[in-house]
């Protein structure tokens, strides 16, 4: 039997992005709070040193993530095959601890566009219902630009995102994205400098009547003192950005830009591990958390609102633990739950330039250098045919640098001996004269990709470990092909002396990193019949259970999700003080 | 993590360890850093034997293996003078070894390639039985251990290993070689402070500045940048005094 606590007003799960913004906006409405992290109190001070610098304890074995021993998943491409647990790091990588995977993003901080948020209702008016292909059950948002916008701009203050605007209060700017949906303001700082690849590559995508841009980053490219008030330092561009927390506070992370400004009624708590979310008997609320204390005692956190605002992943695995929402069943289509998971499909161009020097070295999410010409829909998809036939979504293409430590990054050109002598003078060559053009485009929610509890495996707590059953469609392989070609016909312009197209791995491989941006299972939306939350991130079956993170998506955008998690959670907040507090009840029934 | 950091501050300079390496045998050095803890052994500076993991006959096989792989002369260092071989071997005694952050509960049974590594065997057994496997190997086909072999039978059977046509005992050799050959890389390539990469030369083959921090005064340069490399070793003994 656990042991219950004194209550508190709010109390939040997981202390990453969102956990951190939710307990900064909720302590700053006068509520008390606590927060639940299943990792180690991580502070500046921790990452305040060149330990930070260290390829093999944090980008190879991940130092900062969450431990596979103490929680994984299985995955199966189809329902056809028996889901194995994932045993090591591989295709995604979410770290644990205050900060959660803010501390080991790369900061890369593109906004979606307006259409993303009414995919749905958007790509029936301009193409026709027809365009959806059976079992794609993608669907809008319930939220619309104007309503997620000042979250957008909200964030771009907190986490010191720097960037080229293109469309300020409707004026177009040059350098920026063209495309871009209107933004209330600039970003607060500009964009750095950019790099050889990303000189080159803005030089050769104009000439071609393309429009790149400097990828929009939360490191600080100047000393900022954020939208908390919050003093971040300025990236010098070490090279050790993703996967590494920031040695330099410069990184826009809840470690960098938001714990430091909680203040109120507000304890963190380290080392708790959240066992579920209990339900009242009134059936319509929830009561607080049950969780085991660092010395794995059994504990009940009492409080009036509880926000889940861990990983996606565990975000769906509470709610299923829980019995809070009716599960997803693939073969009727109904129930909500682990329904429309989503991620993202990454692939890239490899060219090489013979002689030439890149100096990879010189990296950070800064260093990312863009075009959203074939992104979301700003292109016209009824053109852009593949095998006869139209796409759903898009993606960006161009060359980043967000690292060369060579334990990960050493590069060879195609045609190379994969060892001995001739490897390692292939290596030397690579690391200097390649450059990636990578794709990283959406991926559309189906009635076959979902997540639901494993029968068989276990947590090292006993509990079901969650079960992701997932494949790239044909839509998602023919807009990679049509991405892809686009890419490789930027690489051969640029010059390359030899190209190698790397595209989308089909089946999805889990054993390969791709990225951390898994979404989705517990999607946010107007109809309770296929979202778990309403549009103010609020659960349909219990009112004082708000939902924040990338979870909420009903299908991955062609962009980073981070600023969009953050711009909801905003949004979600902000609703919550605004309309809930007063007058707890559902806010759209 | 944490208990990481801590001992990391804990551990005598790099200086004082390499003084006393000096001052006594390879194996007393080796005896008297044991004493201090496994992770004080991978400041010590390389020196052939005093293997901690690899029984001789290991050893002797993973040094003939890793000097084809990367093999010295050229470009830059092989992976022997590199100290690959004590960073696999102090590695494999270590976290990494030991399976620290990999799921390793069953029920085990074989899966598709996307699917991943369904073994139950931590990173260290694992190491043992494919090593085990390839002497047997060697001797019913060549007739002799590994390290016994010419080089170009020993590449040979390196290219058999990489692309699954080494018919081992126990193991699909191409699974053993995957990893084998992403550790050396690793290896090769990680801060000094961790065993290998010894005195940077892999770095400085390709030009990675290591724990360098500020470059954004070369983000214009159109030729190759030519920095000083540093590792761990000098910079936490700076940040310590």
């Amino acid at each position: 039997m656990a042991r219950t606590l004194p209550r508190t007003d709010a109390v939040i799960v997981g202390f990453g992005w969102t956990g951190a913004i939710a307990a900064k906006e909720l302590t700053d409405a006068g509520l008390s709070v606590v927060a639940l992290e299943r990792g180690p109190a991580y502070g500046q001070d921790d990452f305040a040193t060149r330990r930070m610098h260290d390829g093999l304890t944090y980008s190879v074995r991940g130092g900062l993530a969450t431990p596979l021993d103490r929680v994984t998943l299985t995955f199966r491409n189809n329902g056809d095959q028996t889901a194995l647990p994932m045993r090591r790091i591989g295709s995604f990588n979410p770290s644990q601890g205050f900060g959660g995977s803010g501390n080991t993003w790369s900061g890369h901080s593109p906004r979606a566009y307006p259409s993303d948020f009414v995919l749905r209702s958007h790509y029936t008016e301009r193409y026709g219902a027809d365009i959806f292909p059976e079992h794609m059950t993608s669907q809008d948002w319930g939220v619309t630009w104007d309503e997620v916008e000042p979250g957008y701009d909200r964030f771009e203050k907190v986490a010191a995102v720097s960037g080229t605007a293109g469309n300020v209060r409707g004026e177009r700017r040059e350098g920026g994205n063209p495309y871009e949906g209107e933004r209330s303001d600039d970003f607060p700082l500009p964009a750095f400098e950019r790099n050889r690849p990303g000189r080159l590559f803005i030089e050769t995508a104009q000439s071609m009547g393309l429009n790149p841009f400097p990828v929009p980053v939360a490191n600080a490219s100047e000393a900022y003192t954020n939208a908390y008030g919050v003093e971040m330092g300025r990236c010098v561009l070490c090279g050790h950005c993703p996967g590494f927390a920031c040695a330099y506070q410069a990184k826009g992370s809840p470690v960098n830009s938001v714990i430091p400004a909680i203040g109120g009624d507000f304890e963190a708590r380290s080392e708790c591990e959240v066992l579920r979310i209990e339900r009242a008997e009134d059936g319509r609320t929830v009561t607080g958390v049950t969780y085991l204390s660092p010395a794995g005692e059994e504990l009940f956190q009492p409080a009036d609102i509880v926000i889940l605002g861990a990983y996606a992943f565990e975000n769906v695995r509470l709610l299923l633990l829980s019995g809070i929402g009716a599960a997803y069943d693939p073969a009727t289509g109904e129930g909500v739950v682990g329904r429309n998971y989503s991620y993202q499909t990454l692939a890239n161009v490899e060219a090489f330039f013979e002689g030439e020097a890149m100096n990879p070295q010189i990296a950070g999410g800064s260093q990312g250098t863009i075009l959203d010409d074939y992104q979301s829909d700003n292109f016209d998809h009824a053109q852009a045919l593949v095998d006869g036939r139209p796409f759903i979504g898009g993606g960006f293409i161009g060359p980043f640098n967000l690292g060369a430590d060579p334990i990960t990054y050493h590069p060879t050109a195609p045609g190379s001996p994969p060892w001995g002598a001739g490897w390692k003078e292939a290596v030397v060559a690579g690391y200097q004269n390649r450059v990636g053009i990578n794709v990283h485009a959406s991926v559309q929610s189906y009635r076959g990709n979902y997540l639901d509890l494993d029968p068989t495996y276990r947590d090292a707590y006993g509990r079901p470990l969650l079960r992701m059953t997932f494949d790239f469609p044909d839509n998602e392989q023919r807009m990679m092909r049509f991405l892809m070609d686009r890419a490789e016909e930027i690489a051969r312009e640029m010059g390359a002396s030899q190209v190698r197209a790397n595209g989308l791995k089909v089946p999805y491989d889990i054993t390969v990193y791709q990225t951390t941006h898994n979404v989705g299972g517990t999607a946010m939306g107007a109809d309770p019949g296929t979202s778990v939350v309403n549009t103010a991130l609020q659960h349909w079956d219990a009112h004082n259970l708000f939902v924040l993170g990338g979870s909420v998506f009903p299908q991955n955008v062609g962009v980073n999700p981070t600023p969009t998690i953050a711009a909801l959670a905003y949004h979600s907040l902000g609703r919550l003080t605004g309309e809930y507090l007063s007058d707890p009840r559902p806010l759209d029934a | 993590m944490r208990d990481h950091l801590t001992t990391l501050e804990a551990r005598p300079s790099r200086r004082d360890l390499l003084a006393g390496a000096a001052a006594l045998s390879a194996t007393a050095a080796y005896s008297a850093a044991l004493a201090q803890g496994v992770g004080d052994l991978a400041a010590l500076p390389h020196t052939a034997g005093g293997y901690l993991f690899f029984t001789d006959a290991e050893a002797t096989a993973v040094e003939a293996m890793v000097d084809r792989l990367i093999p010295a002369g050229g470009v830059g260092p092989g992976a022997i003078e590199a100290g690959v071989p004590t960073f696999l071997d102090r590695a494999l005694r270590a976290g990494y070894g030991l399976g620290e952050g990999q799921y390793l509960e069953g029920p085990f049974q074989a899966g598709t390639p996307e699917q991943g590594y369904q073994l139950p065997l931590e990173p260290h057994q694992l190491y043992r039985v494919a090593l085990a496997d390839i002497a047997d190997w060697a001797q019913a086909v060549h007739g002799a251990p590994f390290a016994e072999l010419p080089p170009a039978t020993q590449d040979d059977a390196l290219r058999l290993m990489q692309s699954g046509d080494m018919a081992l005992a126990n193991l699909p050799a191409a699974l053993f070689f995957g990893t084998f050959w992403f550790d050396v890389r690793t290896a090769y390539f990680s801060d000094p402070i961790h065993g290998g990469n010894r005195d940077m030369a892999a770095w400085r083959m390709v030009g990675f500045p290591g724990a360098y921090t500020d470059l954004r005064p070369y983000l214009s340069a159109d030729t190759a940048i030519e920095i000083e490399p540093v590792s761990l070793a000098q910079v936490l003994n700076l940040e310590e005094r």
